[in-house]
């Protein structure tokens, strides 16, 4: 088992990218496309989850994604440019999330050491999760058991469960499916736990956890288990002898601001699209998203409207909607309860509720689309009629007049970035799947609609398709042309920038303008941090004030904190004097107080043991230079020693390097007995701490 | 618009300071003093590290911090005003060292510095730290300044009316109560029901508190001697933005002839004006509203809009007086202060 330490390293993230369902295909069927880069309001999923992540100070994030879609996410996550490490976990052979997890044990490089939060496929979320971490760490710091935390939303919309749990928080029932409606079984059984049991009911199972190593372990012992949930199931249903062991914790989100929820299928996509615009999600609102997107204008209904859209005056946007960028509404288009991605045009007559479209499609005119999903490029001819639950997959051209049926899933059969054709058998397969209802929010009904094969018409638009694209085909060309002119462009942007990364800073100290005209350059580059710091000396700045602005020219300036130290550090030397009419116990008062005033500025920028061996160098030669300080040598070293700033294995080993090169140097001869002191000090290391500075006054007397 | 954002986002330490103050700005419980020394902090490491290459770089770069700060962010005010009042310090450095160049005719006529390349860098930059750090200073003594006005205000035994919770508020009445007895009638309200907090603070000292729910701020108000309440941001009109239901209270207390007295920093007083609610008000979740969280299910719900402003605008002419760290004024007076504070054309950053 992995010894834990609260504290060790950065907090981790395990994200899953894919799926590992057919509920959401189409639209996500080809290879360029996945569940993660759902957008939600013209944003992808994994943009949100990252920035969550981001904002709950994770500092690594592994991805997991099947093989075929790590391309395509790699892509897009280069171009967020978030502050994160982003690792992808890829293998073509994982059926289920359980196989990734397994995976993840067995690599002993991306294995969190630590605890770390796993986030499921699909999971949106807004609340802060820093407050669970910490709340998880301190549980586990009491004991060891509290191996895991999941997190319970309110809000049951798509994968509800319900849980009993104890007065502290630990699960005792835990029932996902419906199915299984006996949630307590044997209500007597409860009576033997002493404290009080709360029972909810359908709550949203948000799949967000914070685990333990030791969950993982878990999954390499038990090969059936599937995903996380199977692991709290079993841990639960395994007995007394292994509930003992491991405690589980359920966090009920019941705060205002908390808002979370898993995209499982359709119905609650469309649940999360529309909850985010009606704001549930606040902080982060369509007008006000934590990232740089299109600026949205927030009007009461709520509607938000790009600043680049352009719309008729005879239009009509109703409540609930969303205009993206550069979308053009038409003359008495009614648009009502959507959400209209980017670059869509919307023709004259159109008739557009309860729907969500993503972008660069075209509705010609009189085109009438209810309570369905339109992907990317796609063209609707003049008088479509697409009615309730029907989803059209990108790339599809659908001719003018026709009606689609309820609950259609039009895809095309040759997809211009899917390599395999689709079989229709295969695909009628995969649409048994889907249980799309009319009313995409009433799950009453739900339990009683039987499901009905019939309901689900599979299109093959293949004929008609080609027909359409005779009158249409520029303008799908022009699609084609216009993405494959934006792939090339961030391809471009990518390779500068991998050349530019490529560069290493540390051998290059100035990298940009080092072929011009080094010398000056370097010169000048000397002089401003010179100048930085000698304002600070002279007008008393704080260090840490004096450490800000120093670290803010290291950056502007691109030079490393080694190269700051040679200039700071001969700076300091010079304030350091030694006056005439002073006694030497006066001179060393005086030093320490002022060395002791500065040593958190050296901390900052002696970090290496090369930079320690220089400095000691430095005073080395100083002394040899000025012979009034020579007496003074081995009580600045030790000065140092004591403010932390060097560190004993470098004065130990640079003594014993000089030692090689001239032994009978004086300077050396004097700090010899320091040496031996540290040397001593650390065979017995358990020694008091104050008895450095008495020791250290002892040797100067 | 990407290139010139790469240009100051020098380091993935400015950039992480940057995020740190984001989080701050959607921290509660939210203090106003604290994001102002923490913006000043960022437009510190800003400036150094930015002041070598030129003044007008720095310049670009705060402007462009004010608004990323502050993108989507409800609570922006106080550090877009932050960063204002560090351009004003920059444009102030431009028009000295120009002077003797005789260039500022040319400016006048652009409405901006003129775009030369400034020779004595050093100097300006280390007149522009030192101007933050004066700002800072002024920061650490608003509060003390804004308390000793307080006997000024409050006598004895008086009844006061506030709403909500307040720093400046509750320093104010604390630091009257170590002087003088008098009553307080805290309004929750109810939309994060801060009063209780307020009521709770105010406890130790030797105050009567009531506290009531916002709905009975009218029945009562005909027994109060005086409202002082905080506010969010101090608009350039003299108007003033404040929790919402404070402007119940407000035309309550005109409509009894009570006077209102907003107590507030400086760094709150905002260059803007009121002219777009829409953009000034800042929405909450609907779940402030509606705590049954499976109304999503029902039907009619889809129906229904919830909208739940977090900030009301109380007009200049319902304000008697703003009691600030330089002393009390009344709301007519803002725009002399503004001059003073903000150049014009940081009006946008």
């Amino acid at each position: 088992m992995a010894s834990y330490s609260p504290s060790d390293g950065d907090l981790k993230a395990v994200l899953f990218a894919d799926f590992f369902s057919d509920k959401l295909r189409p639209p996500c069927t080809d290879g360029t496309f996945c569940e993660a880069l759902l957008p939600i309001v013209n944003v992808s999923l994994l943009q949100y989850q990252l920035e969550a992540l981001l904002q709950a100070e994770v500092k690594d994030c592994v991805i997991i994604c099947r093989e075929h879609i790590k391309e395509t996410l790699a892509k897009f996550v280069k171009t967020l440019n978030f502050d994160m490490n982003l690792h992808f976990l890829t293998n073509s052979q994982w059926l289920v999330a359980g196989d990734a997890i397994r995976e993840l044990d067995s690599r002993g490089d991306w294995r969190p050491q630590s605890d770390f939060i796993l986030i499921f496929p699909g999971a949106f979320f807004t609340f802060n999760l820093l407050d669970v971490v910490k709340e998880h760490r301190a549980r586990r710091e009491r004991s060891k058991s509290w191996v895991l935390t999941s997190c319970f939303g309110l809000r049951s919309i798509s994968s509800s469960c319900d849980i009993a749990r104890l007065e502290n928080g630990q699960i005792i029932q835990y029932s996902y499916d419906r199915k299984d409606k006996i949630v307590i079984p044997g209500i007597t059984t409860l009576t033997e736990y002493s404290s009080r049991v709360e029972i909810f009911s359908s709550l949203e199972d948000c799949g967000i956890d914070i685990c333990a190593p030791e969950v993982l372990v878990e999954f390499r012992e038990n090969f059936d288990y599937d995903n996380i949930r199977d692991f709290i199931r079993g841990k639960i249903d395994g007995g007394e002898g292994e509930l003992l062991g491991n405690q589980i914790y359920g966090h009920i989100l019941s705060g205002s601001a908390d808002f979370a929820c898993r995209i499982t299928n359709m119905e609650s996509y469309f649940y999360v699209c529309f909850a985010f615009i009606h704001r549930w999600s606040y902080p982060w609102t369509v007008e006000r998203f934590p990232f740089k997107t299109t600026k949205y204008e927030y009007r009461r209904g709520p509607k938000y409207i790009a600043s680049s859209c352009s719309l008729a005056w005879s239009s009509y946007i109703g409540r609930c909607t969303v205009l993206g960028e550069n979308t053009r509404i038409d003359e008495n288009a009614v648009i009502v309860h959507s959400v209209i991605g980017d670059n869509v045009t919307i023709g004259p007559n159109c008739h557009i509720k309860d729907s969500i479209i993503w972008s660069h499609s075209i509705l010609k005119s009189n085109v009438r689309v209810v309570g369905s999903l339109i992907a990317d490029n796609v063209v609707l001819n003049d008088d479509c009629e697409i009615s309730e639950g029907c989803i059209v997959d990108s790339f599809v051209v659908v001719k003018a007049k026709s009606h689609i049926p309820h609950h259609s899933r039009i895809i095309l059969r040759e997809h211009p970035y899917r390599k395999e054709t689709m079989d229709e058998r295969v695909l009628l397969e995969r649409m048994g799947s889907f249980n799309m209802e009319s009313n995409l929010f009433d799950r009453n009904e739900k339990e009683t609609t039987i499901q009905d094969e019939s309901k689900h018409h599979c299109i093959q638009w293949q004929e008609e398709t080609h027909k359409a694209e005779e009158d249409d085909e520029s303008s799908i060309d022009e699609l084609e042309e216009i993405e494959r002119n934006e792939s090339e462009d961030i391809a471009i942007e990518e390779d500068r920038e991998a050349a530019e990364l490529g560069m290493t800073p540390d051998s290059l100290a100035f990298k940009s303008s080092s072929s011009f005209s080094p010398p000056t350059e370097r010169n000048l580059v000397r002089q401003e941090i010179k100048d930085t710091f000698q304002r600070a000396l002279e007008e008393q700045h704080s260090p840490e004030t004096a450490v800000l602005e120093l670290n803010a020219l290291k950056l502007a300036l691109d030079v490393t904190s080694s190269h700051i130290l040679r200039v700071i550090f001969p700076l300091l030397l010079n304030k350091l004097d030694v006056q005439e009419g002073l006694t030497q116990q006066q001179v060393t008062q005086q030093w320490i107080l002022f060395v002791r005033h500065w040593s958190g500025v050296l901390i900052k920028f002696c970090m290496h043991s090369s930079d320690g061996m220089w400095l000691l160098k430095y005073w080395k030669e100083y002394c040899e230079r000025l012979p009034n300080y020579r007496k003074y040598f081995s009580f600045l070293v030790q000065l140092l020693y004591d403010c932390d700033v060097l560190s004993e294995d470098w004065i130990i080993d640079w003594v014993s390097e000089e030692d090689k090169l001239n032994g009978q140097a004086v300077l050396i001869q004097q700090l010899k007995p320091f040496v031996d002191w540290l040397l001593e000090a650390e065979e017995t290391s358990s020694e008091n701490e104050d008895s450095i500075s008495s020791r250290m006054e002892d040797m100067n007397q | 618009m990407d290139q010139s954002h790469q240009s100051w986002l020098i380091g993935k330490e400015t950039r992480r300071a940057l995020s740190c103050l984001q989080k701050e700005l959607r921290e509660e419980p939210f203090s106003g003093l604290r994001i102002a020394k923490e913006t000043l902090r960022l437009l510190r490491i800003v400036v150094s590290s930015l002041a070598s290459s030129g003044l007008e770089k720095v310049e670009d770069a705060v402007r462009q911090l004010g608004t990323e700060l502050t993108r989507g962010y409800p609570r922006r005010f106080i550090a877009e005003n932050m960063a204002r009042r560090v351009l004003k310090v920059i444009h102030e450095e431009y028009d000295t060292a120009n002077s003797t160049n005789n260039a500022r005719l040319d400016a006048s006529e652009l409405g901006r510095p003129p775009r030369e390349q400034v020779k004595n860098a050093k100097v300006l930059k280390s007149n522009v730290l030192e101007a933050i750090s004066e700002i800072e200073d002024e920061l650490d003594a608003v509060l003390p300044n804004i308390t000793e006005q307080s006997l000024e205000h409050i006598h004895s035994n008086e009844v006061l009316l506030t709403f909500g919770y307040s720093q400046s508020v509750e320093e104010f009445l604390k630091s009257a109560a170590e002087k003088r007895h008098f009553e307080v009638i805290i309004a929750e309200c109810e939309l994060d029901y801060s009063g209780h907090r307020l009521a709770k603070n105010l406890n130790k000292a030797n105050v009567d508190i009531t506290l009531i729910s916002d709905a009975a701020v009218v029945a009562l108000m005909s027994r109060v001697h005086k409202v002082i309440i905080g506010a969010e941001a101090i608009m350039a009109d003299g108007s003033v933005l404040a929790a919402s239901g404070t402007f119940m209270v407000a035309a309550a207390a005109r409509h009894y002839a009570v006077p209102l007295v907003i107590c507030a920093g400086l760094h709150k007083l905002t260059p803007l004006f009121p002219h777009h609610p829409d953009i000034l008000y800042d929405i909450l979740s609907p779940s402030q509203v509606i705590q049954n969280s499976t109304v999503w299910n029902e039907s009619w719900f889809r129906q229904l809009e919830i909208s739940c402003p977090r900030l009301d605008l109380i007009h200049s002419q319902y304000i008697r007086l703003l009691v600030t760290n330089s002393g009390g004024f009344s709301p007519s007076y803002v725009y002399r202060i503004l001059n003073e504070f903000y150049d014009e054309i940081d009006t946008c950053l």
